[in-house]
Protein backbone atom coordinates (compact mmCIF):
# COMPACT_ATOMS: atom_id res chain seq x y z
CA UNK A 1 0.00 0.00 0.00
CA UNK A 2 2.90 2.67 0.82
CA UNK A 3 4.55 1.44 -2.22
CA UNK A 4 1.75 2.52 -4.34
CA UNK A 5 1.41 5.26 -2.61
CA UNK A 6 4.24 6.99 -2.49
CA UNK A 7 4.22 5.53 -6.56
CA UNK A 8 1.09 7.13 -7.14
CA UNK A 9 2.82 10.70 -5.32
CA UNK A 10 5.14 10.51 -7.34
CA UNK A 11 3.79 10.16 -11.11
CA UNK A 12 1.40 13.28 -9.91
CA UNK A 13 4.55 15.02 -9.20
CA UNK A 14 6.17 13.92 -12.59
CA UNK A 15 3.01 15.70 -14.35
CA UNK A 16 2.76 18.81 -12.30
CA UNK A 17 6.88 18.93 -13.77
CA UNK A 18 6.23 18.14 -16.99
CA UNK A 19 3.34 20.40 -16.65
CA UNK A 20 5.44 23.46 -15.50
CA UNK A 21 8.13 23.00 -17.83
CA UNK A 22 5.87 23.27 -20.62
CA UNK A 23 4.61 26.56 -19.65
CA UNK A 24 7.55 27.96 -19.96
CA UNK A 25 6.94 31.19 -22.15
CA UNK A 26 9.20 29.62 -25.32
CA UNK A 27 11.11 32.24 -27.52
CA UNK A 28 11.01 31.42 -31.76
CA UNK A 29 13.78 29.44 -32.18
CA UNK A 30 15.88 30.97 -35.13
CA UNK A 31 15.76 29.61 -38.44
CA UNK A 32 18.47 27.57 -39.22
CA UNK A 33 21.07 28.31 -41.73
CA UNK A 34 20.24 25.78 -44.51
CA UNK A 35 16.56 27.26 -44.33
CA UNK A 36 17.95 30.81 -45.46
CA UNK A 37 19.82 28.83 -48.14
CA UNK A 38 17.31 26.84 -49.09
CA UNK A 39 15.07 29.74 -49.84
CA UNK A 40 17.93 31.62 -51.13
CA UNK A 41 18.39 28.75 -53.48
CA UNK A 42 14.29 28.49 -54.78
CA UNK A 43 14.70 32.13 -55.44
CA UNK A 44 15.40 31.26 -59.13
CA UNK A 45 18.92 33.29 -59.28
CA UNK A 46 22.03 31.85 -61.34
CA UNK A 47 23.26 28.86 -59.79
CA UNK A 48 26.63 30.31 -59.85
CA UNK A 49 24.99 33.99 -58.15
CA UNK A 50 23.10 31.54 -55.73
CA UNK A 51 26.82 29.75 -54.41
CA UNK A 52 28.09 32.99 -54.04
CA UNK A 53 25.42 34.62 -51.92
CA UNK A 54 25.13 31.22 -50.11
CA UNK A 55 28.68 30.89 -49.62
CA UNK A 56 28.90 34.33 -48.08
CA UNK A 57 26.15 34.46 -45.82
CA UNK A 58 26.96 31.06 -44.60
CA UNK A 59 30.27 32.41 -43.61
CA UNK A 60 28.03 35.63 -42.10
CA UNK A 61 26.25 33.37 -40.06
CA UNK A 62 28.82 31.50 -38.45
CA UNK A 63 31.39 34.26 -37.63
CA UNK A 64 28.25 36.89 -36.49
CA UNK A 65 28.29 39.50 -39.68
CA UNK A 66 24.23 38.03 -40.41
CA UNK A 67 21.67 36.48 -37.88
CA UNK A 68 19.56 34.05 -39.78
CA UNK A 69 16.18 35.43 -38.54
CA UNK A 70 16.91 38.88 -40.40
CA UNK A 71 18.28 37.34 -43.18
CA UNK A 72 15.06 35.06 -44.12
CA UNK A 73 13.47 37.98 -43.88
CA UNK A 74 15.14 40.39 -46.04
CA UNK A 75 14.39 37.66 -48.40
CA UNK A 76 11.31 37.35 -48.41
CA UNK A 77 11.43 41.32 -48.65
CA UNK A 78 13.80 40.76 -52.30
CA UNK A 79 11.33 38.00 -52.87
CA UNK A 80 8.32 40.37 -53.75
CA UNK A 81 10.62 42.02 -56.37
CA UNK A 82 11.69 41.68 -59.75
CA UNK A 83 14.71 39.26 -59.96
CA UNK A 84 17.12 41.68 -61.38
CA UNK A 85 16.28 44.26 -58.73
CA UNK A 86 16.97 41.63 -55.96
CA UNK A 87 20.08 40.44 -57.29
CA UNK A 88 21.37 43.69 -57.62
CA UNK A 89 20.52 44.16 -53.78
CA UNK A 90 21.79 41.01 -52.80
CA UNK A 91 24.63 41.86 -54.76
CA UNK A 92 25.38 44.50 -52.20
CA UNK A 93 24.73 42.65 -49.42
CA UNK A 94 27.47 39.71 -50.91
CA UNK A 95 30.13 42.06 -51.68
CA UNK A 96 29.58 43.92 -47.99
CA UNK A 97 30.22 40.35 -46.74
CA UNK A 98 33.08 39.62 -48.42
CA UNK A 99 34.45 43.09 -47.32
CA UNK A 100 33.94 41.61 -43.68
CA UNK A 101 31.00 43.99 -42.63
CA UNK A 102 28.71 42.97 -40.44
CA UNK A 103 25.31 43.68 -42.53
CA UNK A 104 23.09 42.85 -40.15
CA UNK A 105 22.75 42.84 -35.86
CA UNK A 106 19.84 40.67 -35.39
CA UNK A 107 17.44 42.66 -33.22
CA UNK A 108 19.59 45.52 -31.77
CA UNK A 109 20.64 48.13 -34.06
CA UNK A 110 22.10 49.53 -36.97
CA UNK A 111 23.08 47.14 -40.15
CA UNK A 112 22.13 47.28 -43.43
CA UNK A 113 19.11 44.98 -43.81
CA UNK A 114 17.75 46.48 -40.56
CA UNK A 115 17.63 49.56 -42.44
CA UNK A 116 16.05 47.85 -45.34
CA UNK A 117 13.43 46.61 -43.91
CA UNK A 118 12.77 50.04 -42.06
CA UNK A 119 12.79 51.71 -45.65
CA UNK A 120 10.10 49.39 -46.79
CA UNK A 121 8.27 49.71 -43.28
CA UNK A 122 8.28 53.66 -44.35
CA UNK A 123 6.92 52.52 -47.44
CA UNK A 124 9.57 53.35 -49.58
CA UNK A 125 10.39 52.04 -52.96
CA UNK A 126 12.86 49.59 -53.54
CA UNK A 127 14.99 51.62 -56.10
CA UNK A 128 15.14 54.37 -52.86
CA UNK A 129 16.15 51.39 -50.55
CA UNK A 130 18.95 50.03 -53.44
CA UNK A 131 20.10 53.34 -53.27
CA UNK A 132 20.65 54.00 -49.40
CA UNK A 133 22.34 50.08 -49.38
CA UNK A 134 24.60 51.58 -51.73
CA UNK A 135 25.17 54.54 -50.40
CA UNK A 136 25.65 52.67 -46.61
CA UNK A 137 28.15 50.22 -48.17
CA UNK A 138 30.12 53.17 -49.56
CA UNK A 139 30.01 55.02 -45.89
CA UNK A 140 31.08 51.69 -44.27
CA UNK A 141 34.14 51.47 -46.93
CA UNK A 142 35.46 54.60 -46.35
CA UNK A 143 34.74 54.61 -42.51
CA UNK A 144 37.25 51.24 -42.74
CA UNK A 145 39.86 52.61 -45.06
CA UNK A 146 40.03 56.32 -42.88
CA UNK A 147 40.66 54.81 -39.27
CA UNK A 148 43.24 52.18 -40.56
CA UNK A 149 44.70 55.27 -42.12
CA UNK A 150 44.83 56.85 -39.02
CA UNK A 151 45.97 53.58 -36.63
CA UNK A 152 42.94 53.89 -34.77
CA UNK A 153 42.43 50.00 -36.66
CA UNK A 154 44.32 47.78 -38.50
CA UNK A 155 43.47 45.49 -41.56
CA UNK A 156 45.14 42.11 -40.87
CA UNK A 157 42.87 39.95 -42.24
CA UNK A 158 39.12 40.90 -44.19
CA UNK A 159 36.19 38.09 -45.13
CA UNK A 160 33.23 37.06 -43.92
CA UNK A 161 34.69 34.15 -42.06
CA UNK A 162 37.16 36.42 -39.73
CA UNK A 163 36.51 35.95 -36.46
CA UNK A 164 34.59 39.61 -35.37
CA UNK A 165 36.61 41.86 -33.59
CA UNK A 166 35.64 45.08 -31.44
CA UNK A 167 36.53 47.12 -34.67
CA UNK A 168 34.48 45.40 -36.63
CA UNK A 169 31.35 46.89 -34.56
CA UNK A 170 33.02 49.90 -34.36
CA UNK A 171 33.44 50.61 -38.09
CA UNK A 172 30.19 49.85 -38.43
CA UNK A 173 28.24 52.53 -35.73
CA UNK A 174 30.78 54.99 -36.74
CA UNK A 175 29.65 54.55 -40.68
CA UNK A 176 26.30 54.53 -39.45
CA UNK A 177 26.70 57.92 -37.58
CA UNK A 178 28.33 59.62 -40.19
CA UNK A 179 25.54 58.07 -42.91
CA UNK A 180 22.96 59.39 -40.61
CA UNK A 181 24.12 63.40 -40.34
CA UNK A 182 24.64 63.23 -43.70
CA UNK A 183 21.49 61.05 -45.42
CA UNK A 184 18.74 61.67 -42.86
CA UNK A 185 19.99 64.42 -40.37
CA UNK A 186 20.53 66.78 -43.71
CA UNK A 187 23.96 67.64 -42.33
CA UNK A 188 26.71 68.41 -45.25
CA UNK A 189 30.40 69.21 -44.65
CA UNK A 190 31.60 71.58 -42.72
CA UNK A 191 29.06 71.69 -40.28
CA UNK A 192 29.84 72.59 -36.65
CA UNK A 193 27.25 69.81 -35.62
CA UNK A 194 28.74 67.21 -37.22
CA UNK A 195 31.71 66.01 -34.64
CA UNK A 196 29.76 66.31 -32.01
CA UNK A 197 26.79 64.54 -33.28
CA UNK A 198 29.35 61.07 -34.19
CA UNK A 199 31.29 61.48 -31.06
CA UNK A 200 27.86 61.36 -29.06
CA UNK A 201 26.65 58.50 -30.61
CA UNK A 202 29.55 56.59 -30.16
CA UNK A 203 29.92 57.31 -26.39
CA UNK A 204 26.49 56.42 -25.92
CA UNK A 205 27.37 53.17 -27.98
CA UNK A 206 29.88 52.75 -24.98
CA UNK A 207 27.66 53.44 -22.59
CA UNK A 208 25.09 50.82 -22.96
CA UNK A 209 28.01 48.05 -23.75
CA UNK A 210 27.08 48.30 -27.57
CA UNK A 211 31.25 49.49 -28.29
CA UNK A 212 34.10 48.81 -26.48
CA UNK A 213 34.87 51.69 -23.99
CA UNK A 214 38.98 52.12 -24.61
CA UNK A 215 38.07 51.31 -28.43
CA UNK A 216 35.60 54.25 -28.66
CA UNK A 217 37.88 56.48 -25.91
CA UNK A 218 40.68 56.17 -28.95
CA UNK A 219 38.53 56.77 -31.63
CA UNK A 220 36.71 59.76 -30.14
CA UNK A 221 40.37 61.15 -29.19
CA UNK A 222 41.44 61.00 -33.13
CA UNK A 223 38.23 62.09 -34.40
CA UNK A 224 38.25 65.51 -35.99
CA UNK A 225 35.70 67.40 -38.22
CA UNK A 226 38.59 67.36 -41.57
CA UNK A 227 38.78 63.29 -40.32
CA UNK A 228 34.53 63.05 -40.76
CA UNK A 229 34.76 64.78 -44.00
CA UNK A 230 37.39 62.70 -45.10
CA UNK A 231 35.21 59.69 -44.98
CA UNK A 232 32.03 61.64 -46.52
CA UNK A 233 34.35 62.34 -49.37
CA UNK A 234 35.49 59.03 -50.19
CA UNK A 235 31.62 57.71 -49.26
CA UNK A 236 30.69 59.39 -52.58
CA UNK A 237 34.17 58.99 -54.57
CA UNK A 238 34.67 55.09 -54.55
CA UNK A 239 37.94 55.92 -56.87
CA UNK A 240 39.49 57.26 -54.24
CA UNK A 241 38.81 54.39 -51.32
CA UNK B 1 7.05 0.10 20.79
CA UNK B 2 6.18 3.27 18.96
CA UNK B 3 4.44 6.64 20.61
CA UNK B 4 1.39 5.58 19.31
CA UNK B 5 0.95 2.21 20.39
CA UNK B 6 2.84 3.48 23.75
CA UNK B 7 0.11 5.91 24.14
CA UNK B 8 -2.70 3.54 22.93
CA UNK B 9 -1.87 0.96 25.65
CA UNK B 10 -1.59 3.83 28.31
CA UNK B 11 -4.91 5.02 27.70
CA UNK B 12 -6.81 1.62 27.58
CA UNK B 13 -4.75 1.13 31.00
CA UNK B 14 -6.18 4.24 32.29
CA UNK B 15 -9.89 3.57 31.06
CA UNK B 16 -9.71 0.23 32.94
CA UNK B 17 -8.43 1.75 35.93
CA UNK B 18 -11.32 4.34 35.93
CA UNK B 19 -14.21 1.64 34.53
CA UNK B 20 -13.47 -0.20 37.62
CA UNK B 21 -13.20 2.85 39.78
CA UNK B 22 -16.24 4.08 38.52
CA UNK B 23 -18.51 2.45 41.32
CA UNK B 24 -16.92 4.31 44.33
CA UNK B 25 -17.24 7.96 42.87
CA UNK B 26 -20.30 9.82 43.54
CA UNK B 27 -21.06 13.75 42.83
CA UNK B 28 -18.82 16.11 41.07
CA UNK B 29 -16.50 13.60 40.82
CA UNK B 30 -18.36 10.68 39.47
CA UNK B 31 -19.68 13.26 36.96
CA UNK B 32 -16.30 14.20 36.20
CA UNK B 33 -15.54 11.33 35.65
CA UNK B 34 -18.30 10.04 33.88
CA UNK B 35 -17.79 12.46 31.25
CA UNK B 36 -14.28 12.15 30.65
CA UNK B 37 -15.29 8.59 29.56
CA UNK B 38 -17.64 9.53 27.28
CA UNK B 39 -15.00 11.36 25.15
CA UNK B 40 -13.19 9.04 22.40
CA UNK B 41 -9.72 8.08 22.50
CA UNK B 42 -7.68 11.00 20.67
CA UNK B 43 -6.11 9.07 17.43
CA UNK B 44 -2.35 10.09 16.71
CA UNK B 45 -1.46 11.11 13.21
CA UNK B 46 -0.07 8.75 12.34
CA UNK B 47 -3.41 6.52 13.26
CA UNK B 48 -5.20 8.84 11.39
CA UNK B 49 -2.92 9.30 7.80
CA UNK B 50 -3.27 5.25 7.67
CA UNK B 51 -7.05 5.33 7.94
CA UNK B 52 -7.42 8.32 5.50
CA UNK B 53 -5.14 6.34 3.38
CA UNK B 54 -6.36 3.20 3.59
CA UNK B 55 -10.48 4.84 2.65
CA UNK B 56 -9.70 8.43 1.49
CA UNK B 57 -12.38 10.42 1.27
CA UNK B 58 -13.21 11.56 -2.00
CA UNK B 59 -12.98 15.49 -1.24
CA UNK B 60 -9.21 15.12 0.18
CA UNK B 61 -8.10 12.72 -2.02
CA UNK B 62 -8.53 15.41 -4.76
CA UNK B 63 -6.77 18.00 -2.74
CA UNK B 64 -4.06 15.72 -2.74
CA UNK B 65 -3.68 14.81 -5.87
CA UNK B 66 -3.73 18.98 -6.79
CA UNK B 67 -1.62 19.53 -4.26
CA UNK B 68 0.68 17.05 -5.26
CA UNK B 69 0.24 18.55 -9.15
CA UNK B 70 0.83 21.94 -7.95
CA UNK B 71 4.38 20.58 -6.16
CA UNK B 72 5.29 19.17 -9.43
CA UNK B 73 4.01 22.16 -11.53
CA UNK B 74 6.60 24.38 -8.77
CA UNK B 75 9.55 22.35 -9.02
CA UNK B 76 9.28 22.15 -12.85
CA UNK B 77 9.18 26.17 -12.91
CA UNK B 78 12.01 26.35 -10.37
CA UNK B 79 14.12 24.32 -12.02
CA UNK B 80 14.75 24.65 -15.51
CA UNK B 81 15.88 27.46 -16.55
CA UNK B 82 14.16 29.90 -18.99
CA UNK B 83 15.42 29.95 -22.80
CA UNK B 84 14.33 33.63 -22.90
CA UNK B 85 17.78 35.75 -22.29
CA UNK B 86 17.14 38.08 -18.97
CA UNK B 87 16.97 41.19 -21.01
CA UNK B 88 15.47 44.10 -19.43
CA UNK B 89 11.89 44.84 -20.32
CA UNK B 90 11.13 48.30 -21.79
CA UNK B 91 7.92 49.78 -21.67
CA UNK B 92 6.19 50.98 -25.27
CA UNK B 93 3.41 53.61 -24.17
CA UNK B 94 1.55 55.94 -26.54
CA UNK B 95 -1.90 57.65 -26.28
CA UNK B 96 -4.26 56.34 -28.48
CA UNK B 97 -7.73 57.42 -27.58
CA UNK B 98 -9.89 55.74 -30.10
CA UNK B 99 -7.83 53.87 -32.23
CA UNK B 100 -8.75 50.42 -33.00
CA UNK B 101 -5.05 49.03 -33.40
CA UNK B 102 -1.86 50.21 -31.93
CA UNK B 103 1.34 48.54 -32.55
CA UNK B 104 5.10 48.54 -32.30
CA UNK B 105 8.07 48.32 -35.07
CA UNK B 106 11.93 48.61 -34.91
CA UNK B 107 14.90 47.74 -34.84
CA UNK B 108 14.02 44.91 -32.07
CA UNK B 109 11.61 43.45 -34.23
CA UNK B 110 13.22 43.90 -37.40
CA UNK B 111 10.39 46.50 -38.49
CA UNK B 112 7.80 43.56 -38.32
CA UNK B 113 4.72 44.90 -36.24
CA UNK B 114 4.51 44.00 -32.19
CA UNK B 115 0.39 44.97 -31.29
CA UNK B 116 0.35 46.89 -27.91
CA UNK B 117 -2.92 46.33 -26.07
CA UNK B 118 -5.25 48.62 -24.14
CA UNK B 119 -7.04 46.27 -21.61
CA UNK B 120 -8.79 49.11 -19.76
CA UNK B 121 -9.95 51.21 -22.83
CA UNK B 122 -8.13 54.18 -21.72
CA UNK B 123 -6.73 54.89 -24.84
CA UNK B 124 -3.44 54.16 -23.69
CA UNK B 125 -1.98 51.37 -25.33
CA UNK B 126 1.00 49.77 -24.34
CA UNK B 127 3.42 46.87 -24.60
CA UNK B 128 6.79 45.46 -22.55
CA UNK B 129 9.52 44.15 -24.45
CA UNK B 130 12.36 42.62 -23.12
CA UNK B 131 15.64 44.03 -24.77
CA UNK B 132 19.54 43.61 -25.00
CA UNK B 133 21.50 46.91 -24.21
CA UNK B 134 21.69 48.81 -27.50
CA UNK B 135 20.36 51.55 -29.62
CA UNK B 136 17.18 51.41 -31.13
CA UNK B 137 14.97 53.10 -33.78
CA UNK B 138 11.49 52.63 -33.43
CA UNK B 139 8.02 54.30 -34.59
CA UNK B 140 4.14 53.42 -33.38
CA UNK B 141 1.73 52.19 -35.97
CA UNK B 142 -1.92 53.78 -34.87
CA UNK B 143 -4.53 52.01 -36.99
CA UNK B 144 -1.86 51.87 -39.50
CA UNK B 145 -0.44 55.37 -39.72
CA UNK B 146 3.01 55.75 -39.27
CA UNK B 147 3.64 57.88 -35.81
CA UNK B 148 7.50 57.95 -35.17
CA UNK B 149 7.49 60.89 -32.66
CA UNK B 150 7.39 59.03 -29.21
CA UNK B 151 7.78 61.62 -26.59
CA UNK B 152 9.39 58.99 -23.97
CA UNK B 153 12.11 58.54 -26.64
CA UNK B 154 15.99 60.14 -26.52
CA UNK B 155 16.34 61.22 -30.06
CA UNK B 156 14.63 61.45 -33.17
CA UNK B 157 15.69 60.52 -36.69
CA UNK B 158 13.72 61.70 -39.83
CA UNK B 159 14.50 59.07 -42.77
CA UNK B 160 12.36 60.70 -45.78
CA UNK B 161 10.36 62.92 -44.22
CA UNK B 162 9.44 60.43 -41.60
CA UNK B 163 10.43 60.42 -38.05
CA UNK B 164 11.66 57.58 -36.11
CA UNK B 165 12.11 57.69 -32.53
CA UNK B 166 15.53 56.15 -30.89
CA UNK B 167 16.04 54.55 -27.60
CA UNK B 168 18.77 53.54 -25.90
CA UNK B 169 19.04 50.40 -23.60
CA UNK B 170 21.16 49.82 -20.55
CA UNK B 171 24.08 51.51 -19.07
CA UNK B 172 23.56 54.64 -16.69
CA UNK B 173 21.42 56.80 -18.85
CA UNK B 174 18.33 53.96 -19.53
CA UNK B 175 15.92 55.92 -17.91
CA UNK B 176 13.75 54.18 -20.18
CA UNK B 177 13.59 50.69 -18.71
CA UNK B 178 11.87 49.25 -16.30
Amino acid sequence: MRAFLLSFFLLVCGTGLVFGEAVLPQSTPPPRPNEVIDFLSAMGFSPEFTGAVAAALTAGFNSGRATTTVTLLFLQDLAKIPREQAERGLEIIRFALSQGFIVDTGFAGSSMMNEARKLLALGRSWEEVERVLSLRLGFLLATRSVLARYAVISLSAIGPDVPLAASDRLVLELAWAVGDFILWEGGTLGDPRFLGYVQGRLDRLASVGVLSSALTGRTVAVLTPSILEEIVRLAFQPERR
Amino acid sequence: MRWDELEELLRAAVRKEVEEGAGRLSGLEERVIREILRWPARKSWWTRAREFFAQPTPRWALAGVLAALLLGFALGRLTVSSPIPQWSSNLFVIAAPGARSVSVVGDFSAWQPIPLSDPDKDGIWMASIPLPPGRYEYAFLVDGKWVGQDPLAEEYLRTFGEYVSVRYVGGERAGLSS
